[in-house]
């Protein structure tokens, strides 16, 4: 089997097939690691393109100090946070307008989410937590976004988000706590209509 | 079942929805996709710099130094074919001098 240190050379060397293998090997990964963060497909495929684009341009600048996995979590949450920041400003630009009598936007009444890789039977209430968890702090959402979606252990997402063990438990104990919250909020206000 | 007890039973739902979930994969031709991203970054190099190039306020600076240089230049120039001129003037005013009358002269102190 190929040592991760050769992969890297081959994919610094700019072999095609190299880095071709890269995208099919870690593709889901990355687009199912911004899917949730921005909860949107379209959104999600735009960014997996960007961050194999990134990866290519600076595979250089790798060191080989992570893991290539790490690396590519590390490239895709960034790309996916500064992505959705975008998509605030535009939406409060959107509010502004709309105050003086403009157009207005359609994204300020986002669609509901529905991830395809969740259950059928589930997927009502995964679509509230999806919608909780865009109101809870960016650490706590990646935190618990890598764990329950990705699958990752506490030790992986420590090392992607450069942290300890003990900050990544403290974190996800404070997201399910702000998840419980809003949820709960949520269903006080709307179990009447059920 | 009471309200409360319907909110915690539906909360905690919610919290388990992600369990067992699958990894959504990529839409097709993704491959495709990036190469054709990448090689749209390969052939903007110039056009890139184009761009830039032709942004007002670096099109206004480089005309200016172009300018600037041209006139320093011309300046240079100047100044040299001055010294070239003043030291042709002197050499035919040399040829010419009426100093050499006033040597003859000198010489020729006798009446």
């Amino acid at each position: 089997m190929l040592q991760q240190s050769d992969f890297i050379e081959q994919l610094k060397g700019g072999d095609e097939g190299a880095f071709k293998k890269l995208v099919e090997e870690w593709q889901d990964m990355v687009y199912n690691t911004a899917m949730g963060i921005v909860q949107n497909q379209d959104d999600a495929d735009d960014i997996t393109q960007n961050v194999f684009v990134q990866v290519y341009q600076s595979i250089s600048s790798f060191k080989g100090e992570s893991k290539l996995s790490t690396w590519l979590y590390r490239i895709t949450l960034s790309k996916a946070l500064d992505h959705e920041k975008k998509w605030k400003s535009k939406k409060r630009f959107a509010v502004i307008q709309s105050l003086f009598g403009g157009p207005g936007d359609d994204a300020l009444h986002p669609v509901e989410f529905e991830h395809p890789g969740v259950q059928l039977e589930k997927k009502e209430r995964a679509g509230e937590l999806f919608a909780a968890l865009k109101l809870i702090p960016d650490k706590q959402r990646i935190a618990f976004t890598l764990h329950k979606m990705e699958g990752q252990s506490y030790q992986e997402i420590a090392e992607i988000m450069n942290t300890s063990l003990y900050a990544v438990e403290s974190l996800m104990v404070r997201a399910k706590n702000s998840l419980r919250k809003k949820l709960e909020k949520y269903y006080r206000d709307n179990i009447g209509g059920h | 079942m009471d309200k409360e007890a319907q909110i915690k039973k539906m909360t905690s739902e919610a919290l388990g929805s992600l369990d067992g979930m699958v990894r959504a994969s990529a839409k097709p031709w993704l491959f495709a996709k990036i190469s054709s991203r990448l090689n749209q970054t390969k052939s903007g190099v110039w056009e890139r710099a184009g761009r830039f190039i032709s942004r007002p306020e670096i099109a206004f600076t480089g005309l200016c130094l172009v300018i600037i240089l041209n006139a320093m230049i011309m300046i240079t120039r100047q100044s040299s074919s001055e010294i070239t001129v003043n030291t042709e003037q002197q050499l035919a005013a040399d040829d010419y001098s009426a100093s050499v009358a006033i040597l003859f002269d000198t010489e020729n102190t006798a009446p």
